[in-house]
Parts: C-alpha cells; sequence; structure tokens
C-alpha cells in the first residue's frame, strides 16, 4: 500500500511544473526536490563536468547545487526559470573552484574521456572515442568565460538573456565571447575535421 | 546588404535561431552570394555540428547518495518559524513603516489546535523577530486591513501546505511570508481582493484568478469582497484576457449576490472591446439569473437588446437570445 502511495506522490510530482516543485519545497516539503533533482542533475552535472574538467568537482558541484537549492529556496521568486536559477549556482561553484585551484585541470585527458557506447561497433567506438576528445581539447582552448557561454548556449540550449543573467554580464558581452569562442573551436575543429592544414582567418 | 564582418558575427546567432526573421533572411541573402561568407558557414555549422558528438553523462551515483545524507540533515522539524514582537510598541513602529497591519497574536482563546498550539509556544517564549526572515502564519493572526498601497511581490498559492491548512499563500513584501489556513479567512480574502485590484502584474493576476476559481467554485457563497474583487478586474483592467479571466470566474461564482458583479458584467456585456468576454459575460449573467431566480430589469433589457442588436458579434447574439430563454424571458 505503501509503495503504491509513493508511486502516485511521484507520478503527481511529475505532473507539477518546476514553480509547482518548488512553492512546495519553499513551504517547507522536501520531498518535491527528488523531482527537480531528476529534471536537472544530468544537465547540471554535465556542464559542471565539461566546465571544470575535473569528474570529482563536477560531482561536488552537483551536490552542492541541490543542497544550496533547498537552502535558498525562498530565494527563488520565480521570475526567472528555475533552470536559469540552478544554473547560476552551478556557474557561481564553478568559477569559485576554478578560482581555488588556480585553473589547473587536475584530471588527466584519459579520465575525462567517457567510455563510448558498447552498441556501436569497434570502428565507430575509436572514431567516437576520437572525435569526444577533439572536441574537448577543442574546448579546454576557450577561457573558463568563453567556456561557460557556449556550453550553456550549445549543450543547455539557454538563450544569450539566460547566460548573460547566469555569467552576470550583458547580453553583448555573451554574444562576444560565443563568438570569440566559435572561432577558437571552429579553427581547431574543423581544421581536423577536414584536414585542411590552413586555419581560417574569420576575424 | 550587410558587410561580410557582421553576418560572421551573426553565424552563431543564426545557428540558434536567435535573430529576427528580417535579420536572419537578409544574411542568409549574403552567405548565398559571398563565397567567403558561405566557406565560413558550413565550417560553423560543420563545429557546431561536431561538438553534438559529446556524449550526455550520466549522473554517477555518488551524487545522489551524498545529497540524500544532506537532506536528512537539512529537512526542517518544523517550518514554523517564530514571528512575534519584542514588544507591542516596537512592533507596531515597524508595521506602521511596513504599512501591513499585523496585530492581534494568538490570544489563548484564539489558539487552535495542532501547528498553532506550537505557535503559541514561540509567544510564550516571546522569541525575538527580524523583519528580513521568512515567516509561516496562521491567515488568523494577521488583522484583516491592508493599509496604504504596499508592495506585494511574488504572490504563490499553496494547495496543501504541510501544517494540514487547507489554503496557503506566499508572498513577499518586507519578508518573505507564508500564510495558512482556510480559504474563507479574513485574512485570505483581504489579501486575495487585494492583489486582485492592484493588478500591476499581469501573470500575478492571473494566477491569482485562477486560484480563486479553483478555490471557490462550487463553495457556497463565495466570500463577496472577492466577487467584487473580480468585478473590479473585470471593469477596469486593461488587459483582455485577463478580463475573460474574471468574467469565467464570476460565471462560476454566481451563487454569491453581489451587486458590483451584476453591474460589471452588465457593463462588460455593453461595452467590453472583445466578444469572448461579453460572451462569457452573458453567461455569467444567465447563471446569476438561475441562482437568484431571475434578473433585474435594466439586466435583462441589456440582454434583449444584445439578442437583437445587428451589428453585435453573431455568437454573442445567440448566447444572449439563449440565456433570455434559459431564464424565460
Amino acid at each position: 500500500m505503501k509503495a503504491s502511495k509513493g508511486r502516485e506522490a511521484t507520478t503527481e510530482m511529475k505532473n507539477l511544473n518546476d514553480q509547482e516543485l518548488m512553492r512546495l519545497v519553499q513551504a517547507g516539503d522536501f520531498a518535491p526536490a527528488s523531482e527537480v533533482f531528476e529534471r536537472y542533475s544530468a544537465r547540471i552535472y554535465n556542464f559542471a563536468y565539461r566546465f571544470l574538467r575535473n569528474q570529482e568537482a563536477a560531482e561536488d558541484a552537483t551536490q552542492e547545487v541541490f543542497v544550496k537549492m533547498l537552502k535558498y529556496a525562498n530565494q527563488f521568486h520565480g521570475d526567472a526559470k528555475l533552470s536559469t536559477w540552478l544554473f547560476s549556482i552551478t556557474a557561481n561553484l564553478c568559477r569559485d573552484y576554478l578560482r581555488k585551484s588556480d585553473n589547473k585541470p587536475k584530471e588527466s585527458e584519459e579520465t575525462l574521456l567517457t567510455l563510448p557506447s558498447s552498441e556501436l561497433g569497434p570502428d565507430r567506438r575509436l572514431e567516437a572515442r576520437e572525435t569526444e576528445e577533439r572536441v574537448q581539447k577543442a574546448l579546454e582552448m576557450l577561457t573558463p568565460e568563453q567556456r561557460e557561454a557556449i556550453l550553456l548556449s550549445r549543450y543547455q540550449g539557454l538563450s544569450y538573456a539566460e547566460i548573460a543573467q547566469i555569467a552576470g554580464c550583458s547580453e553583448g558581452a555573451i554574444k562576444t565571447r560565443v563568438f570569440r569562442a566559435m572561432e577558437t573551436l571552429k579553427k581547431y575543429l574543423s581544421t581536423n575535421v577536414t584536414g585542411d592544414e590552413k586555419c581560417l582567418n574569420a576575424t | 546588404m550587410p558587410e561580410c564582418n557582421v553576418v560572421l558575427e551573426r553565424m552563431p546567432l543564426l545557428l540558434i535561431e536567435a535573430l529576427d526573421v528580417s535579420t536572419r533572411e537578409e544574411s542568409h541573402q549574403h552567405i548565398e552570394v559571398c563565397s567567403v561568407c558561405a566557406t565560413e558557414w558550413a565550417k560553423t555549422r560543420q563545429t557546431w555540428d561536431l561538438m553534438g558528438e559529446l556524449p550526455e553523462l550520466p549522473v554517477p551515483a555518488r551524487v545522489r547518495r551524498g545529497l540524500a545524507m544532506h537532506l536528512e540533515e537539512l529537512q526542517p522539524r518544523s517550518n514554523v518559524v517564530a514571528f512575534v514582537p519584542r514588544n507591542r510598541r516596537a512592533w507596531l513602529q515597524i508595521a506602521a513603516s511596513a504599512m501591513l497591519v499585523v496585530g492581534s497574536f494568538f490570544a489563548g482563546s484564539r489558539i487552535h489546535s495542532g501547528r498553532s498550539g506550537a505557535l503559541a509556544s514561540h509567544v510564550a517564549q516571546n522569541a525575538p523577530f527580524r523583519l528580513a526572515e521568512n515567516m509561516v502564519l496562521p491567515a488568523s493572526s494577521i488583522a484583516p486591513e491592508i493599509q496604504g498601497r504596499p508592495e506585494i511581490r511574488n504572490v504563490k498559492f499553496i494547495d496543501n501546505p504541510t501544517d494540514g491548512s487547507d489554503v496557503g499563500v506566499t508572498f513577499d513584501m518586507t519578508s518573505h511570508v507564508t500564510m495558512t489556513g482556510g480559504s474563507h479567512e479574513r485574512s485570505f480574502v483581504n489579501l486575495l481582493s487585494y492583489v486582485l485590484k492592484d493588478s500591476t502584474q499581469m501573470n500575478r493576476t492571473a494566477d491569482t484568478i485562477q486560484w480563486v476559481k479553483q478555490q471557490y467554485t462550487g463553495a457556497d457563497n463565495a466570500d463577496p469582497q472577492i466577487v467584487s474583487a473580480l468585478a473590479s478586474v473585470l471593469k477596469n483592467d486593461s488587459h483582455e484576457g485577463l478580463r475573460l479571466k474574471a468574467a469565467d470566474t464570476l460565471r462560476e461564482l454566481s451563487g454569491s449576490t453581489v451587486p458590483e458583479a451584476q453591474s460589471a458584467l452588465i457593463e462588460a456585456l455593453k461595452n467590453d472591446p472583445n466578444p469572448a468576454v461579453r460572451i462569457k459575460a452573458v453567461e455569467a449573467l444567465s447563471n446569476l439569473a438561475k441562482a437568484r431566480n431571475g434578473l433585474e430589469p435594466a439586466s435583462v433589457d441589456t440582454l434583449r437588446k444584445k439578442a437583437v442588436q445587428d451589428d453585435e458579434n453573431p455568437y454573442v447574439r445567440v448566447k444572449a437570445a439563449e440565456a433570455l430563454k434559459r431564464i424565460n424571458l
């Protein structure tokens, strides 16, 4: 009976939107936090992982984001989207980490790469691994500000206005960061992809 | 036609389709005729696509486990924060400055059971409060008048508060306040009326109307003050969506006999520029007539005129005719 009630509650939570879930959390009920975790933990973890290039730090950051969400739930007023608020907390934690660790990646390149899906054939697995390595290396060439902006834009689908809110700067600054990031990525990735020796001078 | 450098700068925005239609079109036209930009655009898209090859990583189990441990520590034993003045005079000074009169705290005879008992013990201890803290209050502890024009922000509704009350509402004024109790309690009714009438934020008003509809539909005689506030929205709000919602909710609350409601509905039927609002007004008047066994002559007269008015929207005319038939006129 209890399990059935639990399932019903879980289904009910899934039907609630972010604002409704947060209202419950604000009223002191922490149960809906697990639904928020389900919705956002993967996005937050991936962002932190790609931003910090350190698995342990990304795990700590993800955990800390949800602890902060619970502690400071009442500071979420629903003016912004929940995703923007959570990514703001994540980005702050990541920036703090980079400041403290003097911006040096602690992870070896090997551990940063994920295991390609076993569903792929050996050739395709190798190719996927090489592509991931190339993209990861290209992202490492960016400044932290550019990386933050491009990760939020490319992988999280946030608008420039939302990214500006997260980064605490103007939309214009985000536009510039994404543009410069793309220029760097383009030079590195398109050269490697096409085998073209010449870097394009797009600036 | 824009310059190459302008088009190049726009390329990341073109990728995510964040440009307006004309700028997008203009940029694509340039790319079609400029070989340099066409090459750059191809490279940009290729890079963007390649970046998409980065796999999404699953969240390690350690994160979930760690969070579960934190949750136990963080889960509040009680979400009731002490909210009592150091002394009545100091409180009144602060209350005056905040323009919300909060008084009549928890005299022993007024305390109910359960959570209120916990509040009573807080009072007995006379714990201090700070203006900036989050407060959770039973509606019965707040005096019913909201004086002046305080700005009430971030109004949100809670259907089943954790303290077992029927309803809850949270809002920011000088502090973040959560008020819980019954939907017919004076403080709730006053706060809702205030929020409805002070319709400076469209979303907030829309949420409030929705909540009013949810809470009071089917209830015997929705509070006249709420009905009157809805009538005010119907009569005065510049946003047609809100007027429509107000008329629709008045239709559901027709059991409550409030003169302002009827006059606002007649006014809307006569003058509202949006036919959907006028249709809702007819439906509300029809329900009102049914609940009260008839309508005042002036209202019936307006319905009759609408039913035959040539330049009226045909749906409004049909609705008006149906309403007259329904009330046997």
